[in-house]
């Protein structure tokens, strides 16, 4: 990792304090090794290394923005400094990077949001790994509630596919 | 363009004690003498260890002649559970690929500075024959080409050839070739019985431009394929891994109408599709390596069940349902698998699992899987492994 942190001329000093602090490792900053431009490479890092995220939430922009930058998109960085900027921030760079699954999420969240779902119901949109749909929790007072709405459920489903096989 | 190892190699390594095998003084012959060395350790032991981005970029200019040590019989790895994949076994004759693919997997665990080519194949053939006494009779696959390419350094090692001979004396017993290159002419009078399956990864033209740096043209690949055939080879395609990009329905449908054009169901008894993923900390070597204008650094891909990077279910499955009606809609007849892939994306895919539908069952019968382990076993014994 000193050697990464080497072969960048002048590491801004805040971003040095944050990946001492983070206890970073040389694969968390590998996305470092492909960056030739330096002037990018300097503004990213030195507001990284001023927000001072977690190292979770740190590593990933670090990782967006440099992979964004390489694809020749072009990469706001902000020069507000808070959590909640950051926070933004972080998701901007997120569904620019995975720009099909944010459209993908969007399109699930509309369904949902449009679906007959019964009264105690609530479903939100999920993501797991390479899959996205959306997880249904349901609130029942009894068996007998819960097989109520289980029906209720199954015409739901039903108007959903419906209006997706209408959509086509 | 396809890469001749006899231009793309700089410098190659001979243990002093392989100086005179058969392998490395068939490649003093090929090569000036100025650009050989004799040695008696590893070469570049200081650069051992994870690669740099240029390291790995050298390793493939190097070539380290060398005897292998430790067991040349391996188990795929692809089998574990969770995960469907052929009954299949793997011999390594080396390590690294001299061609340059920006997927490849070796860019996540090979820590040698150099390629390498074990002159030691008479053991690995003698490793196949102690197997032979327990399993001779057992339908197995054995295939050379997981971590170096079965066929494009043939030239230096003529290993095909051997490989061919030995294999003939065990009919039940199927020896894979797997290649991206085409070079196959080496082989092709050599007297075989009937049991060598030489199998091309394959993509779209497209695909193998932007992205299998080095390697043969699809439409070379499938010539090379088409003289197999006629020399009464079997052969097989890997369609893998398959890669998203702009225009992939056409390209993909282009190269399904040039198999289907070339060969008949029947010439082909099994196709295997599988689309791209890799280990996570592999995207770091192939951004640096490739950057982002490649299709496979740039892709959108998630961690799947097992780890891996891979497109979303969603994409795979589209791609996979595609693949397999392009070929269904010509004939039903073709028959394709999906490996590395779980059980679920088959079902949405084929519409069956592999073990349901029929001509598999050579592939998936993991009773004859035990009983190779144990004369694996038995030999790691031997070893002291």
């Amino acid at each position: 990792m000193e050697n990464l942190l080497l072969t960048l001329r002048m590491p801004p000093s805040e971003f040095a304090n944050w990946v001492a602090e983070k206890k970073l490792g040389g694969r968390d900053l590998a996305p470092l090794r492909a960056v030739k431009d330096e002037a990018f490479l300097q503004s990213l890092l030195g507001y990284i290394g001023r927000t001072s995220p977690n190292k979770n939430f740190g590593t990933q922009a670090l990782e967006w923005a440099v992979d964004l930058h390489l694809m020749g998109k072009e990469v706001h960085i902000p020069v507000e400094y808070s959590r909640e900027t950051f926070m933004n921030w972080h998701s901007e760079l997120k569904d620019q990077r995975f720009a099909r699954r944010a459209a993908q999420r969007k399109a699930l969240e509309e369904k949902i949001q449009q679906a007959p779902w019964p009264r105690n119901v609530r479903a939100q949109v999920v993501e797991k790994g390479d899959q996205v749909g959306f997880e249904v929790k349901i609130f029942a007072e009894s068996a007998e509630d819960l097989g109520r709405k289980v029906d209720l459920l199954r015409q739901c489903a039903e108007k959903m596919v419906l209006k997706d096989k209408n959509a086509e | 363009m396809q890469n001749n190892p006899l231009e793309s190699i700089e410098h190659i390594f001979i243990d002093q004690e392989v100086w005179d095998s058969a392998v490395a003084v068939r490649v003093r012959s090929l090569f000036a003498s100025d650009k050989i060395t004799a040695v008696t350790e590893e070469p570049l032991a200081d650069r051992k260890g994870a690669l740099s981005a240029a390291d790995f970029d050298r390793s493939k200019r190097l070539l380290h002649l060398t005897e292998f040590k430790g067991q040349f019989f391996k188990r795929c790895p692809g089998a574990r559970p969770g995960l469907t994949c052929c009954n299949y076994f793997v011999l390594n004759l080396g390590l690294q690929c001299n061609m340059n693919c920006s997927y490849c997997y070796l860019q996540s665990f090979i820590n040698t500075p150099v390629m390498k080519i074990y002159t030691n194949i008479d053991r690995a053939l003698s490793e196949l024959a102690e197997i032979g006494k327990t399993a001779r009779d057992q339908k197995l696959r054995i295939g050379t080409g997981e971590v170096i390419d079965s066929l494009s350094l043939d030239e230096l090692t003529g290993y095909s050839e051997q490989l061919i001979r030995f294999f003939k004396d065990y009919p039940e017993w199927r020896l894979e070739f797997k290649t991206k290159s085409d070079k196959v002419d080496q082989f092709l009078d050599v007297p075989h019985g009937g049991n060598v399956i030489v199998s091309w990864s394959i993509n779209p033209q497209e695909v193998i431009e932007k992205e299998e740096h080095g390697t043969a043209s699809m439409e070379a690949r499938l010539q090379a394929a088409r003289k197999c055939a006629d020399r009464g080879f079997l052969i097989s395609f890997h369609i893998d891994p398959m890669i998203e990009h702009d225009g992939w329905r056409e390209n993909y449908s282009r190269l399904v109408q040039r198999i289907t054009e070339l060969f008949k169901p029947e010439e082909i008894p099994f196709m295997s599709a599988g689309a791209l993923r890799f280990q996570p900390e592999q995207r770091h070597m192939m951004r640096e390596r490739f950057g982002l204008s490649s299709w496979v650094a740039s892709a959108e891909m998630f961690t799947g069940s097992d780890g891996k990077l891979r497109y979303d279910k969603s994409v795979r499955s589209e791609m996979f349902k595609h693949v397999v009606g392009e070929f269904h809609r010509r004939s039903k007849n073709w028959n394709i698998f999906l490996c590395m892939e779980t059980p679920e994306s088959w079902l949405s895919s084929v519409g069956g699992s592999p073990k349901k539908l029929g001509g598999l069952d050579d592939l998936f019968d993991h009773r004859v899987t035990k009983i190779v382990q144990k004369s694996v076993s038995a030999i790691e014994t031997q070893l002291g492994n």
